[in-house]
């Protein structure tokens, strides 16, 4: 078992009304937030008023008429994706929104069942369904906190699942949504501004925290 | 617990041979033809997937009627990384000097708070895109690490990107300077004067 994440993800979602088909490759080149090669190599899935999807080889976009994101799960481009977030609405300025969430996605690989098992024993209680089911397990969990630690207005919420994949056979995905509530872009832009190193860091103590308990334990 | 095997949305979706969208000139796609030309039709389902379960979550997917023109459906509709890392150190650059095949630059550790470095690196791993911004002054992000491919094989390489971020408007520049004098009037302290 490795207390280091196997696959990190980070997505910056906001909240608001958008006009999908104004958002593609080629206007974000027009605007200067991306250059000439990473606008000929962008893989276009869909634009259209309803959805526009498309990736660059470090980041995914995706915006439907309620809802903007960026999606990357290379760490050396977070920083990139944050800026490209920038450009966007210091571009969008006007546009109306309403929350952001700089959004976690952390697995790790518990290395074998046996400390999966465990580790889902760590998380709840399982016996008190015993008397009413038989060979229950626990598939997801979710934690809230409400109102934040540092007072600002919105939320965080945890969700722990686990999951099987190519890089973690007994992983556990953690899914941390450092959630904002924002009155307009400028608002926004400030709340990213001030708070990104600080998401960060707030997610590695929530993992290093539970990881440290968990090995307390065994 | 047990282990729940990841569902990937495009198990949910039928597939079919797709012409890539990205063969369309942007200026047309919002026409209806040329959009129903270029992404994948299939039996006039408008059913797509999209993730939006939990509010903000990213992990969760369930499907949604989008309004799409009929009888089409996304040809993907996933998120596909290309690239992935997860053991790099990472690095916030300054350019400080431009020599003939070299830069230099102070160097900031992302990770790790502390002072700066001086480094000296090669003009040839800037990307031909980036070549343009390197000025003195300009900020880049190194790292330097373990990388992945779709393939799951692993490379050590070095990424050097340059940071690009829309310029101010001259109402933002504005804003800024009235911000900046106001807060210098506003500073508390006695004036030190040389003598």
């Amino acid at each position: 078992m490795t207390t280091e994440p196997v696959q990190y993800t980070i997505a910056l979602v906001t909240i608001g009304s958008f006009n999908p088909v104004i958002i593609s490759p080629a206007w974000l080149q027009g605007k200067g937030a991306l250059g000439k090669q990473e606008t000929e190599s962008a893989n276009i899935d869909i634009i259209h008023r309803e959805l526009t999807q498309f990736s660059l080889s470090w980041s995914t976009c995706r915006v439907t008429p309620e809802r903007f994101e960026l999606i990357c799960d290379s760490i050396s481009y977070f920083e990139p994706m944050r800026d490209l977030f920038q450009s966007i609405f210091k571009v969008l300025r006007e546009t109306p929104v309403n929350a952001i969430g700089i959004n976690h996605v952390i697995v790790f690989d518990l290395g074998n069942a046996t400390k999966f098992d465990q580790f889902g024993k760590f998380l709840a209680t399982m016996d008190i369904w015993d008397e009413t089911i038989s060979h229950s397990k626990l598939k997801t969990i979710e934690i809230l906190e409400q109102p934040r630690k540092d007072n600002l207005p919105g939320y965080r919420n945890i969700k722990l699942e686990g999951i099987s994949n190519a890089k973690a056979k007994y992983g556990i995905s953690i899914s941390i949504n450092d959630h904002f509530e924002v009155k307009s872009v400028s608002d926004m832009l400030d709340v990213i501004s001030k708070n990104w190193q600080s998401s960060f860091d707030q997610t590695k103590l929530i993992t290093t925290s539970l990881w440290n308990q968990f090995l307390k334990r065994q | 617990m047990e282990p729940v095997l990841e569902e990937t949305v495009n198990t949910k979706l039928t597939s079919r041979q797709t012409k890539p969208l990205s063969s369309v000139p942007f200026d047309f796609l919002d026409k209806k033809d040329v959009v129903e030309n270029a992404i994948e039709r299939i039996d006039l389902e408008k059913e797509s997937l999209v993730h939006s379960k939990d509010q903000y979550g990213i992990s969760s997917y369930v499907e949604k009627t989008l309004d799409l023109p009929e009888g089409i459906i996304l040809n993907t509709f996933r998120y596909k990384p290309t690239i992935s890392d997860n053991d790099v150190v990472r690095w916030k650059g300054f350019v400080t000097e431009i020599k003939k095949k070299t830069f230099i630059s102070k160097l900031f550790d992302i990770d790790a708070k502390g002072t700066y470095e001086i480094g000296q690196l090669p003009i040839e791993k800037i990307d031909r895109d980036d070549l343009s911004l390197l000025k003195i002054g300009a900020t880049f992000y190194l790292s330097v690490g373990y990388f992945y491919n779709t393939n799951g094989q692993v490379q050590k390489k070095m990424i050097l990107k340059f940071q690009r971020l829309v310029s101010w408007s001259v109402e933002e520049t504005d804003e800024a300077a009235d911000r900046a004098t106001y807060l210098a009037k506003n500073i508390s302290g006695e004036t030190l004067e040389w003598k």
